[in-house]
């Protein structure tokens, strides 16, 4: 069954100077119930704008954005966004920072949301860190914050914008397989936007390779590998082809990126 | 030997801090001993000391004192109560912010002692001119630190917040007000500062009591100790309640350590 | 139509507080004392600018005012360069210095009129005091806050002590130097006017003391405007400096 169905979304930003920016062009994706899709691509290709229009956030200029057949109108209890910035609210504890859906929302009564935080935090693993502040903890505990707090409003949809990207190179891995481990728990339908093309593949079901102009789609990657998935799939010949299929499709832009010469 | 050095190294700053206050004491002690200068104007810390205490000897500090503070106490409270709604109005909503921009902007800039004769005319000499002056010295610092602060909020949070469909009220009250405590409270201390020196120089120019009423009367009297002595009274008030809204603060941000 | 927002409610704002003004006396609005009318206050304003009345006490008041201010640049600049860049300096004199800080300058008054004579001298003198202590305090801070990475970057390529002052700190401790000296004028202005009225019946302070007590509340309002405009310029002035040399920094970078 077709989860989120965004059908030739064009999305333009006003400028200062009177003239509109193209963020994305036509873009096109289905997705499936349960899902597990990441969006992979350069600096600048629509990538978290995307992100933001199936969470309502912002409205498409042109095309629709749909959920279950219907059309996106705003934010809504059916999604929750992970954000890069972890967004936590600093003078909250990590257990008030993950009952802040909840509240905002007001669909739980008060008397269940205390039973329903400690679910949550059990399964990111927090334990013993509920009365802590955001200063207190890592990177990746912060985030385990972030995730936890979407979940709790027990969404259809994940949506998640570059939410490892701010951490380091071994709490990015660790994080991905947690994350991994708890979507086998809850099955959401999750898009996942990240430039680790490492972190794209080891994650989904589908790729969608972005390239350099807004929002064009260069190709839509099915990833065979079996799952469950743990961190020595990396080493497998299947993940190491996609790993290379994918860099050949953005190696171009990122070397123009990194301000060198594309080709050789 | 070896742990005098060490000693040393480890508490030098307030140690050469110490050092500091007491020499410039001492300095003063004896440039007006040895009549480097003449004594009756520069006084002396002892002449600053006996006359603090034949001040608090007779009572008259106790009278002072409770006069100035009073009227500290009600122009920082009155700033405070219209001040932060206002600054958060400012910061909040943005043609309020147009609208209220440039009153605000102009006493920011307009050296706001100037109004004081105005006060004089409206409320007549005495304690409602003071207070009306201290009111505004501190009020402006109270509006521009409210505003900052809510404007200011971390922008990532306000889309975590859409993103979470909040209602305006929840918006506002768990992510704006929250977010800008810390500012606003920066805001009070400061301008509880600027509302100390209104309070003075208020006194100054007219009064019958209060301690700037006692640095005027004595100044015009050349005894200069006792100028000083008020000086010193003023100078403890100020850190003693600014000291008092740090400890708050610190608690505020218990969150941070 | 975004971009004069701001322009059209704030003046729209000033406009409907002008026309209130205006009414309230003629209406009956306020119980309180003459509050005056704007009309009255321009005409106020007209003939003080005509008879040139104003123009003496302004130009004594500027006088004034650039003498006390300069003179806390040349003392506060070095002053506050030392005490940022040499520890021992600082430790010695930190403390005393903020409790000379924490001390209301504007309450000394009545002895700098004794010290320094009322008029020229005892304005001078609390300009100064109001202007250097923020120069001073934000200078050293400044000089301090130099991100340690810029002084390892010049003495890992071999630069000297001097090299270290001459090309990082003393440029990196640029931005919040000028935040101490705008400061520093608004504290100046308001001793200017302090000063004036307290003691002498010259410059613009002394005649919006003389106005006041002759219970003159449009020519008062007059001159408050005029020592606001006077504020206000100085402190855009400075704002304006302070955003400059901070824009040209952050393209600089690039």
């Amino acid at each position: 069954m077709v989860h989120i169905d965004l059908r030739q979304v064009m999305v333009t930003f006003p400028q200062p100077d009177g003239g509109e920016f193209l963020a994305v062009n036509s873009f096109d994706l289905k997705v499936e119930k349960g899902e597990f899709v990441t969006i992979v691509g350069p600096s600048g290709c629509g990538k978290s704008t995307i992100l933001s229009v199936v969470d309502g956030l912002i409205r498409p200029s042109g095309g629709e954005a749909l959920i279950n057949g219907k059309p996106v109108t705003g934010p809504g209890s059916d999604r929750a966004l992970v954000f890069q910035e972890f967004a936590l609210l600093p003078w909250r504890t990590v257990e008030s920072n993950i009952m802040l859906g909840l509240e905002l929302q007001h669909k739980v009564p008060r008397g269940k949301i205390e039973a329903l935080v400690s679910h949550y935090i059990k399964m990111v693993g927090l334990q013993g860190f509920e009365r802590h502040h955001p200063h207190q903890l890592s990177g990746g505990m912060r985030q385990r914050v972030g995730i936890a707090r979407a979940l709790a409003v027990n969404p259809e949809i994940l949506l998640m914008d570059e939410p490892f990207a701010a951490l380091d190179a071994q709490t990015r891995e660790i994080m991905s397989a947690e994350l991994l481990r708890i979507w086998e728990q809850e099955k959401k339908t999750v898009l996942f936007v990240t430039h680790s093309i490492d972190e794209a593949v080891y994650l989904a079901d589908r790729i969608v390779v972005l390239s350099g102009c807004p929002g064009c789609v260069r190709e839509i990657i099915p990833v065979s590998l079996s799952r469950p998935r743990n961190l020595e799939i990396k080493d497998e010949a299947e993940f190491v082809r996609l790993r290379r299929h994918i860099w050949g499709l953005l190696e171009q832009e990122a070397q123009r990126q990194a301000g060198g010469r594309a080709g050789s | 030997m070896v742990t005098l050095a060490h000693l040393y190294r480890r508490f030098d700053a307030p140690f050469l801090g110490t050092l500091g206050l007491v020499a410039a004491l001492c300095l003063w002690e004896i440039a007006s001993r040895l009549k480097w200068a003449d004594p009756i104007l520069i006084s002396s810390p002892t002449m600053v000391a006996v006359a603090l205490k034949n001040w608090a000897v007779t009572g008259a500090l106790w009278r002072d004192l409770g006069t100035s503070l009073w009227e500290l106490i009600v122009a920082f409270g009155a700033s405070a109560v219209v001040g932060i709604p206002l600054g958060v109005a400012m910061g909040w909503n943005r043609p309020a912010e147009y609208a209220l921009d440039p009153f605000v902007w102009l006493l920011y800039s307009t050296p706001l002692v100037s109004f004081w004769p105005l006060f004089i005319i409206w409320l007549g000499i005495g304690v409602k001119a003071i207070i009306a002056l201290a009111f505004l010295f501190s009020i402006v610092q109270i509006v521009i630190n409210t505003m900052a602060g809510v404007r200011n909020i971390d922008p990532v949070l306000i889309r975590c917040a859409r993103s979470f469909d909040a209602r305006t009220i929840d918006l506002f009250f768990k992510f704006t007000l929250p977010g800008a405590l810390l500012m606003i409270v920066a805001g009070l201390r400061l301008a509880l500062g600027r509302a100390l020196i209104g309070v003075v120089v208020g006194e100054l120019f007219s009064a019958n009591a209060g301690l700037g009423f006692h640095i005027s009367y004595y100044g015009a009297k050349l005894r200069f100790g006792d100028v000083f002595a008020s000086l010193f009274v003023i100078v403890v008030i100020g850190v003693a309640t600014t000291q008092l809204i740090r400890l708050f603060e610190a608690r505020l941000v218990s969150w941070k350590s | 139509m975004k971009k004069w927002e701001r322009a059209w409610i704030g003046g729209l704002a000033v406009l409907i507080f002008l026309i209130l003004w205006e009414a309230a006396m003629p209406l009956g609005l306020v119980k309180v004392a003459d509050i005056s009318r704007p009309s009255l206050v321009a005409k106020a304003f007209v003939e003080l600018a005509v008879s040139g009345e104003v123009f003496q006490p302004l130009v004594i008041s500027l006088k004034e005012f650039l003498v006390g201010f300069v003179l806390a640049l040349i003392v506060g600049i070095p002053v506050g360069i030392v005490l940022g860049r040499y520890r021992f300096f600082s430790m010695l004199f930190d403390p005393l210095l903020m409790a000379l800080y924490t001390m209301p300058y504007l309450a000394i008054m009545p002895l700098l009129v004794v010290w320094f004579g009322v008029g020229l001298g005892a304005t001078v003198a609390v300009v100064f005091l109001g202007a250097a202590f923020p120069i001073v305090i934000n200078t050293a801070v400044g000089m301090r806050e130099v991100d340690p990475v810029w002084v390892r970057a010049v003495r890992s390529f071999g630069g000297s002590e001097w090299d270290v002052f001459r090309k990082v700190l003393l440029p990196g401790s640029v931005p919040p130097m000028m935040t101490g000296i705008r400061l520093g004028v608004g504290r100046g202005l308001l001793g200017m006017v302090v000063s004036e009225m307290y003691a002498s019946t010259e410059g613009i302070g002394g005649l919006i003391g003389l106005y006041g007590n002759s219970f003159r509340t449009s020519e008062l309002i007059a001159l408050i405007a005029v020592v606001s405009v006077l504020g206000f310029v100085f402190v855009d002035l400075m704002r304006r400096l302070e955003g400059w040399v901070n824009k040209g920094r952050a393209e600089a970078q690039w």
